[in-house]
């Protein structure tokens, strides 16, 4: 399958990546490699194969609704960079 | 030209659990921030969700009451997006195998028909944390407060069958009652325990293809949603008579400014990677589990309001709005029990009481007038003691904390004055005083002389403080005119 340019643009969009102008071709080129694996995967016959959630065997164990963790907010806090009035600081990001 | 509105909501409903869905982290509303965001919340390395059981025993609850399809297995997967209150990078939701299938609910519109409306799905996920755009930091950052991530959530899907703002709303009420009823959400639109996205689409009247829909999101008031879809509907139309055409994209409504505007379009939109979550295995819900559950469905609000129309005798329009939440219909019985008059029961509660109490912005387990208070109130209109309009100036007294109804009567002397000897005074002195009216009422054809008889009838209440019974002082008074219209043509 073969990709566009601007295909490789609006990739790094969706990825959150900054995509240098001089690598496009070489992204291009590999991503295209990837849809060929991809073209290949498709071509097995999955029809009567029931999707796997999980590759181990069973089911998910539930847990009482009570509480047991503790306000561990210090220790979490003094990992981050930037703490102000209990909140996490980040560079601001509207969406 | 016409239009119809194609309406589609998406509900996210906040569980009433005390842990968090995947965390034994406190849910607990208002703490100060991050004070209830633990390691797994935080996303912390190596951490571990777990399930918790009420989350899912929730889900499975809505799914009974409306009769959705529940698979066997759940699965949970990753929902893959960038977002600094999103910790892990991902949300842990379901998309391919979600915990309940298709349902349906029915509402009754204005008319009286009924429209069942059509649940595509309804999956679990975990509520993203808050950002906070404006505060004592500078204002190229954003702060975060984490104690909501990993919140239970459950969204619930419709099919694309509501046709208008109106029924939107019916419909977004009618499923506030449910989860409030099944006790799985506590129903603080304003705290964001429910939250509606609605899909606008417009086409030609008459037509079947569906017109190019928009997203608007997070509607937390019953009030903005209406706004929000009016808007919306408005703005599509605009675009199509002036021949362009709508794109696909998820909007904002400000309820303050009554503006909507675009947050991103379909060409920025994510993607987002979905698969299965390999930290969790597949959720399994077998006949014992549906069958335990089942048991624990209390009265539903339409299984309610039929009770009340049997057990009452009440009107069925009554009924559904007192069955509309738990508590709203226990204060009634109580009333209706005590007063042992269930049709003024209905009325009062309804009318002067939820008025008050509307006013007051308070819920009805907050009212300063206890249920059983409201029924001693309403006997005392029954056995003639006091008059309906009296017996609202007492409500009032009652309402400010003055008093109990028989205390606050006495002490007042509100009693109603049904003595006729009394009674006889005061209608001789009003007609004595009125000849204008005394006349009208004589001249008037003889079919219209009840009408005329309300003009008296105000001068004898307010001369009796409001007092007069007044059943038998409408008696006394037509009897007296007519003496006087029997005494001149003889």
């Amino acid at each position: 399958m073969k990709l566009k340019r601007e295909d490789v643009t609006q990739l790094g969009v969706l990825a959150k990546l900054a995509i240098d102008e001089n690598t496009i071709s070489d992204v291009k080129s590999r991503l295209e490699n990837v849809l060929e694996l991809v073209n290949q995967l498709q071509t097995a016959d999955t029809v009567n194969i029931e999707p796997m959630a999980h590759p181990q065997q069973g089911f998910q164990p539930l847990r009482e609704d009570q509480i047991t963790e503790e306000n561990d907010q210090k220790a979490f806090q003094k990992l981050s960079k930037d703490v102000h009035n209990d909140l996490y600081l980040v560079p601001k990001v509207i969406e | 030209m016409r239009w119809d509105t194609v309406i589609g909501l998406e509900i996210h409903v906040q569980l009433l659990t005390v842990t968090k869905i995947f965390s034994g982290a406190s849910t607990l509303f208002g703490a100060k921030p991050n004070s209830q965001a633990c390691a797994v919340d935080l996303a912390m390395p190596g951490t571990l969700p777990v399930l918790n059981s009420k989350a899912v025993d929730h889900a499975i609850m809505l799914g009974l009451a409306i009769n959705a399809e529940i698979p066997t297995i759940s699965v949970f997967e990753r929902k893959n997006y960038f977002y600094p209150d999103l910790p892990k990078g991902y949300q842990t939701t379901q998309l391919e195998r979600p915990v309940i299938g298709k349902g349906k609910i029915p509402i009754v519109l204005e008319d009286g028909t009924i429209k069942e409306i059509r649940i595509h799905h309804a999956h679990l996920e975990e509520d993203a944390g808050k950002s906070l755009h404006s505060g004592d930091f500078d204002s190229d950052l954003s702060g975060i407060d984490l104690n909501r991530a990993g919140i239970p959530l459950i969204e619930i899907v419709t099919e694309p069958d509501l046709s208008s703002a109106t029924e939107a709303v019916i419909f977004a009420k009618k499923l506030h009652s449910l989860v409030t009823s099944l006790g799985i959400c506590d129903g603080r639109m304003a705290e964001g325990s429910l939250r509606f996205d609605v899909n606008v689409s417009v086409r030609p009247n008459g037509t079947n293809e569906l017109g190019t829909r928009t997203e608007t999101k997070n509607l937390n008031s019953f009030k903005f949603m209406e706004e929000a879809i009016l808007l919306e509907v408005d703005r599509q139309i605009d675009i199509l008579e002036n021949g362009g055409s709508v794109i696909q994209e998820t909007r904002l409504y400000n309820g303050e400014t009554k503006t909507g505007y675009s947050m991103r379009s379909k060409e920025e939109a994510n993607d987002y990677r979905y698969f299965p979550c390999p930290d969790l295995l597949p959720v399994a819900i077998n006949k014992s589990y549906l069958k335990k559950i089942r048991k624990k469905l209390p009265e539903l609000p339409d299984e309610r309001s039929t009770r009340l129309v049997a057990e009452y005798g009440i009107g069925t329009s009554e009924a559904n709005l007192l069955a509309a939440t738990k508590e709203i219909s226990e204060y009634f019985e109580t009333v209706a029990i005590t007063s042992e008059n269930s049709n003024q029961a209905a009325n009062w509660t309804l009318g002067e009481l939820m008025s008050r109490l509307n006013t007051a912005n308070l819920p009805i387990i907050e009212s300063p007038v206890s249920a059983e208070e409201l029924g001693v109130l309403i006997r005392r209109i029954c056995d003639n003691t006091i008059s309906g309009k009296i017996a609202k100036q007492v409500l009032d007294a009652i309402w400010k904390g003055e008093g109990t109804t028989d205390v606050i009567i006495k002490e007042r002397g509100f009693k109603q004055l049904t003595d006729t000897k009394a009674l006889n005074k005061i209608v001789t002195s009003v007609i004595s005083d009125n000849p204008k009216m005394v006349s009208d009422f004589i001249n008037a054809d003889p079919q219209r002389r009840k009408k005329k008889l309300g003009g008296l009838m105000g001068q004898i209440m307010k001369r009796s403080k409001g007092q007069a019974d007044p059943k038998r002082a409408n008696d006394l008074l037509s009897h007296k005119l007519h003496e006087i219209i029997n005494g001149e043509s003889n």
